[in-house]
């Protein structure tokens, strides 16, 4: 169950029953905590070297939070998150400094992820400084020489964020979290503040430094046509769970959680009304202050039954063939089964394995 | 390298538009524009008083008692007081001490205040608790009775050198650091107010990530985002300095004589008032001026600075 084993190679990232409670409130010496948000509740998964993981799922379903977690942002409530075989959750001071340097992060807002009152040569060259990476010169070489992979122009340097447009922006921010030449980036919605035709070349820009340098991502995203050009693993989020991890393959092709069926149903199709409405999930994500008993997902699921209302479902393989034994988990009392769909909407949903 | 060397030009061009947009909106600011030069002209005055002195050939400290109360002249342009001293190069004098203690007081209060308000805001928890419990209690003390009582402390007693304690300008930093003890209140306040807003943007979220620690995150990341807001209230602040220290100075507590000052030159005034009242008009305007001036200043760089209109 708990699966010891998992690749003949050690994970880059693991990170094992997550969880982290947010308190509503009551910070201060008087007040009174009026509620806890359940953002990440028993989250595990793993990414090995040059791994890109996808994190997808709706909006406050914790992605975010998990994220920061695992970047030390903010300190778990409990669980490991292991990198490179460092507990990131309890490093202190110059070993958490030492870890850091090979996990990078690029964040959502290009706006508000570059101080405004440092030019951009500063912004990109920080993380150098903060690691004491060479003399001033050899950092302006780096800098500029990062500037360059990014496709920004080195001479900009000296120039504020201001002047720039949010795709350059972005560009920015990458070149920043390449700069220390990391093995893991976390990047965190780099694609949802830009316009749609920026977003193509944000995406094509990752894509190229992800073959180019080996790196592994931690790719969050609620956009499951990205994922299906950048990911080579995908991760289902629901409510501060795992509902289902897989190879991107297999998930696209056969998606056992509801859930994950109704997100892929949900990528719009070029050409139009071939979108399966039918199958979409109704209603909006519960409360994550008070979620439902059972299986967060019960309340909007189509195939709810007694038990999903009572117990939570565990993580397990999925039965029968498919792609690596292990390499596909769902946490589902009644997975979809593999094959055609029982109502037969689905013609792609029964393609074949490799 | 063509394209480099466009960027380059571009660059420059850039860095004077932040600047020069800051001095084109202060500049439509008439009052804050005449406040400055004012400012800047008795600033220079005050400091060149001893040269002042030396061409007009008076001296502010010398008594004589044949020339009290003498009108204006050509020896003495604005006249002589009570004990035959020159009134303008005495004024001087008095703006002198006052600019300086209010430059120097509010500066000082400006960093104290901004080392506790960022201390406090961007730590948070029990630091801040105690910290701002700390300035609700500064703020709370009554300001006057505490301030005369301070003022009277026997410098000696409190195991100070005996050449400090004989300093002749040992009034005069005595009032600076009685001021500053009290006055960072405003901008630790404020500064905590932005560096709470500031400490959750995803820039120092970035910095932490990539390793900074919490003194570089406060001076590179928070520091120079709330630096605006310091600047205004510390400049507004010279002005209640000013007013504080003719005030102590009125009631004896303040800058000693021989010494002058605006505020203990109100206090020769005072018995005066009928016989020669441009004994105290003139200081009492100085005050009442310099304070407007300091305060349509921050209001004209309060303007100039906000980073709403900046980025407009």
């Amino acid at each position: 169950m708990s699966a010891p084993e998992h690749r003949a190679t050690e994970p880059l990232l693991e990170v094992r029953d997550l969880v982290k409670h947010f308190t509503i409130g009551g910070k201060g010496m008087f007040a009174r905590a009026s509620g806890r948000v359940q953002a990440l509740n028993g989250v595990s998964f793993t990414i090995g070297p040059g791994e890109t993981l996808a994190l997808v799922g709706e909006s406050g379903c914790g992605k975010t939070t998990a994220a920061r977690v695992i970047a030390r942002l903010y300190r778990p409530d409990s669980g490991v998150v292991r990198f490179k075989g460092m507990d990131m959750a309890t490093l202190k001071g110059g070993k958490l400094k030492s870890a850091r340097r090979a996990l990078q992060m690029v964040f959502q807002d290009p706006y508000g992820s570059l101080n405004p009152r440092l030019p951009i040569g500063a912004v990109i060259g920080e993380p150098l400084k903060i690691h004491g990476v060479g003399r001033a010169a050899e950092r302006r070489q780096r800098v500029a020489d990062v500037m360059v992979q990014v496709g920004l122009n080195p001479g900009d340097a000296d120039r504020y964020p201001h002047q720039f447009s949010g795709g350059q922006r972005q560009r920015i921010a990458i070149a920043r979290a390449l700069v220390l030449e990391p093995e893991l980036i976390i990047a965190d919605e780099p694609l949802s503040a830009l316009d749609v035709s920026i977003q193509s070349q944000i995406l094509n820009l990752l894509k190229d430094i992800q073959e180019d340098r080996g790196l592994a991502f931690l790719f969050i995203t609620h956009d499951l046509a990205v994922v299906n050009y950048f990911a080579d693993r995908v991760a289902v989020m629901y409510l501060g769970h795992i509902v289902e991890i897989a190879p991107r393959a297999a998930l696209f092709a056969a998606p056992r959680h509801p859930y994950s069926q109704a997100l892929i149903d949900a990528i719009p199709v070029p050409g139009g009304g071939k979108r399966r409405l039918g199958t979409a999930t109704a209603g909006d994500v519960p409360n994550p202050t008070s979620p439902p008993s059972g299986c967060p997902f019960h309340p909007r699921c189509a195939r709810a039954t007694g038990t999903c209302r009572e117990t939570m479902p565990a993580l397990v393989d999925v039965p029968g063939p498919g792609p690596g034994q292990g390499e596909h988990k769902v946490a589902c009392h009644h997975p979809l089964e593999d094959g055609p769909l029982e109502d037969g909407a689905g013609p792609a949903a029964g393609a074949p394995q490799p | 390298m063509n394209a480099a060397h466009h960027a380059m030009t571009r660059t420059g061009g850039a860095a004077r538009g932040v600047w020069s947009l800051f001095f084109h909106r202060l500049g439509a600011h008439r009052l804050a524009v005449g406040s400055a030069v004012f400012l800047a002209v008795l600033g220079v005055l005050a400091f060149a008083t001893p040269a002042i002195e030396a061409v007009l050939g008076v001296d502010a400290n010398l008594v004589d008692l044949s020339q009290r109360f003498q009108g204006p002249s050509r020896a003495h342009l604005l006249g002589t007081d009570e004990l035959g001293r020159d009134l303008a190069a005495r004024l001087l004098y008095g703006g002198q001490v006052s600019l300086f203690v209010g430059l120097v007081a509010a500066l000082a209060s400006a960093v104290t205040g901004t080392v506790i308000g960022l201390l406090a805001g961007y730590y948070g928890g029990k630091l801040d608790a105690l910290l701002m419990r700390l300035t609700d209690g500064v703020i709370a003390l009554p300001l006057l009775p505490l301030l005369i009582v301070l003022a009277a402390l026997d410098l000696e007693k409190l195991g100070l050198p005996e050449s400090v304690v004989q300093d002749p300008n040992i009034s005069l930093y005595r009032i600076i650091v009685i001021i500053s003890l009290v006055g960072w209140t405003t901008v630790a306040r404020l500064v905590r107010a932005a560096a709470l807003s500031v400490r959750e943007m995803d820039y120092v979220l970035a910095a932490t990530a990539a390793g900074a620690g919490g003194p570089r995150i406060m001076a590179v990341h928070i520091l120079p985002n709330v630096i605006s807001p310091i600047i205004v209230a510390s400049t507004l602040s010279v002005g209640n300095v000013i007013l504080l220290e003719s005030v102590l100075s009125f009631l004896g507590l303040g800058i000693q004589p021989p010494i002058a000052s605006w505020g203990n030159m109100l206090t020769g005034a005072q018995e005066l008032i009928w016989s020669s009242p441009e004994l105290a008009f003139y200081p009492g305007m100085l005050i009442f001026v310099t304070v407007i001036a300091f305060n349509f200043l921050g209001d004209g760089l309060q303007d100039a600075m906000d980073p709403r209109a900046m980025e407009g």
